[in-house]
């Protein structure tokens, strides 16, 4: 599978059964034999202490990186034989980092833009789905602004907006509240539970804030690369 | 898009790369404007030649070291086929109000070569001639010539003294370059051969033998007639005068030491002035892309390629080299314009042709191209999570 092609429909979106991932030749072990699962259209809080090896699962969810070991299954895929993981990327996954990463000398619309310039679609539709997602957000008087003159609450806003150009079905967002006021914060993860129940996208939420883990369905707590139950215990899956 | 706004980012920045392509564009087009031009001047003389065979001394490196003796000089005239042969000195003497020396040919009046040179004021050199010279026209122009006593039809009254450093002459004449545009042929004089043997002691350095005195070639197959005409000849001579060898003016020409030593002269500095450019586009494209890094680990997030990053970084450097082009064609017209100015003698003829206009635009497409390249490519190489970790 190249990764350009929609996966067929099944429950479940992410699937990972014993992911290793181990950096500098094995010194550093962020993730220590990793199981669980997400279904389709579930909002899920994976949350645990700085370093417990969060945004690593994150990146490997998001095929920005490939694990050590195990089986990492994204939208019914094996992402070991993913070939084209820009592609998948590109088409079916959306990114809300802590930091907005909007490009300074683009506009916000230029920014949303971004992920669509490799799929070769008509400039008009492009700009009006980039605006349309900006209103949403509640910034579609700021469309042609460059992100400077925004404040940091709207650039995240535009950052999120530019995480759903591409109509996602699995939503990956990493720390996405962390550095905008609460209001902010709310208005995002509202926009999250609208997809969720609107679209049925799969939202995952790397968190450190309580709050923003029980806005979802459930939460995972990894600690020391390490995925933990609920109560405490070690997660098989 | 992004890569104009990119480079529009860091306009100081971006104008310093575009500035150093400039400079090697600008040395390129100067240079090769100028010794395209010298090449070509060369050649149009081959006009004017084309019936003629050069003839030196076997192995001289150039004709002014080439020395032929009365008794060789026979020899040629007594080849078959040979129909006149003109013997030829080359003498550069001082003026004292000029930081250039002044260039003169040596001829027997009445020769065919001498007949060449068309006289349009005064008179032309006679065989009793001794300190008299013929000028050319742009000569007589840079010395001043007075040219009250040298009207259209002959002299009227004395002609002027013409004092160089040890020598003292009188102009009777002025000639018209045997070919207009080659303005540097009427940037010289012409003295009789006697006084260049008897009064400053030089032995002859060439002997043009003629084929077919009287003759020019005037068309392209005018020239590929002398020149085969030539080449059939030329042996012949060789081995009638052992120690010679005649060339035709192509074979002059292509062996003429200081067009070779110009062509690569220009190669070397061009080629210089390059590879600084490439250093310093490589230079400005590897800061860009370190400043850039966790855009471009964003860009590979949300789902652009290696192949997409690689070409927007080559098109900054394309966009580069564009502008750096732009810019260096008219600074290196400008350098040309300037050095006109400075060198007399109409020797700085330029030619510029849409050849050169677009060698230089690819000469800048390839610094921009080759100096990004590194940098688009450590760029591509960059894995997305090591690039947003990026401090």
């Amino acid at each position: 599978m190249n990764g350009t092609e929609r996966a067929p429909a099944g429950e479940l979106a992410v699937r990972a059964e014993d992911v290793v991932k181990h950096y500098d030749g094995g010194l550093v072990q962020a993730l220590r034999g990793v199981h669980f699962s997400v279904h389709r259209g579930e909002m899920v809080a994976i949350t645990g202490p700085s370093g417990s090896g969060k945004t690593t699962l994150l990146h490997l969810i998001g095929a920005l990186d490939r694990p050590t070991s195990g089986r990492l299954e994204v939208l019914g895929r094996d992402l070991a034989h993913v070939r084209d993981l820009d592609a998948l990327r590109g088409r079916e996954l959306g990114f809300v980092f802590q930091l907005h990463y909007l490009i300074p000398n683009l506009t916000l619309r230029e920014n949303v833009l971004l992920p669509t310039v490799p799929l070769r679609l008509p400039r008009t539709e492009r700009r009006r789905k980039a605006a349309e997602l900006l209103e949403r957000v509640g910034l579609g008087h700021r469309v042609d602004f460059l992100p400077v003159k925004c404040s940091g609450g709207e650039r995240q806003r535009a950052a999120v907006a530019r995480a759903l150009v591409n109509d996602p079905e699995l939503l990956l967002a990493d720390e996405p509240t962390g550095s905008v006021d609460s209001e902010t914060g709310a208005r995002i993860l509202d926009l999250f539970s609208s997809l969720r129940d609107e679209r049925g996208t799969t939202v995952i939420v790397i968190t450190h804030n309580p709050e923003v883990a029980a806005r979802c369905d459930r939460s995972l707590r990894i600690v020391d690369g390490r995925l933990l139950r609920p109560e405490g215990g070690e997660a098989s899956e | 898009m992004l890569p104009l706004k990119n480079l529009l980012r860091r306009k100081a920045r971006s104008l310093f790369a575009v500035l150093q392509i400039a400079v090697a564009i600008a040395a390129f087009v100067s240079i090769y404007g100028v010794t395209q031009g010298l090449r070509a001047q060369f050649y149009r003389i081959g006009q004017v030649f084309a019936y003629d065979l050069i003839v030196m001394r076997r192995g001289a490196p150039s004709p002014i070291f080439s020395t032929i003796s009365p008794e060789q000089l026979e020899a040629v005239r007594a080849v078959e086929g040979v129909r006149a042969a003109s013997a030829l000195g080359i003498q550069f003497l001082a003026h004292p109000a000029r930081p250039q020396p002044v260039g003169f040919v040596a001829l027997e009046p009445g020769s065919e070569l001498m007949s060449r040179y068309r006289i349009v004021r005064g008179r032309p050199l006679s065989p009793d001639d001794r300190d008299a010279v013929v000028v050319g026209r742009l000569m007589a122009e840079q010395l001043g010539v007075d040219l009250s006593a040298l009207a259209p039809d002959g002299l009227r009254g004395d002609p002027p003294r013409l004092e160089l450093v040890g020598w003292t002459c009188r102009v009777v004449g002025i000639f018209e370059s045997p070919l207009e545009e080659v303005p540097f042929l009427s940037g010289m004089g012409i003295m009789p051969l006697k006084t260049y043997r008897e009064t400053f002691g030089r032995p002859v350095n060439l002997v043009a033998a003629h084929l077919a005195p009287g003759r020019r070639a005037l068309r392209i197959a005018d020239v590929q007639e002398g020149l085969r005409l030539g080449r059939a000849l030329a042996p012949r001579i060789d081995a009638a005068v052992p120690g010679l060898k005649a060339n035709t003016i192509e074979d002059f020409l292509d062996g003429f030491k200081q067009v070779a030593i110009v062509d690569g002269f220009a190669l070397a500095i061009s080629l210089l002035a390059a590879l600084v450019s490439v250093i310093g586009v490589t230079n400005t494209m590897l800061m860009s892309v370190f400043d850039r890094t966790k855009e471009i680990g964003l860009l590979r997030a949300v789902g652009w390629s290696r192949w997409r990053i690689l070409r927007v970084i080559e098109a900054e450097g394309a966009i580069l080299s564009l502008a750096g082009g732009a810019l260096g064609i008219p600074i290196g017209l400008g350098l040309i314009r300037a050095s006109s100015l400075v060198l007399e003698g109409g020797w700085l003829e330029v030619r510029l042709d849409l050849r050169i206009y677009a060698a230089a635009v690819g000469v800048a497409v390839f610094i921009g191209l080759l100096g990004s390249f590194y940098p688009a490519a450590r760029a591509a190489a960059l894995q997305p999570t090591e690039a947003l970790r990026y401090e």
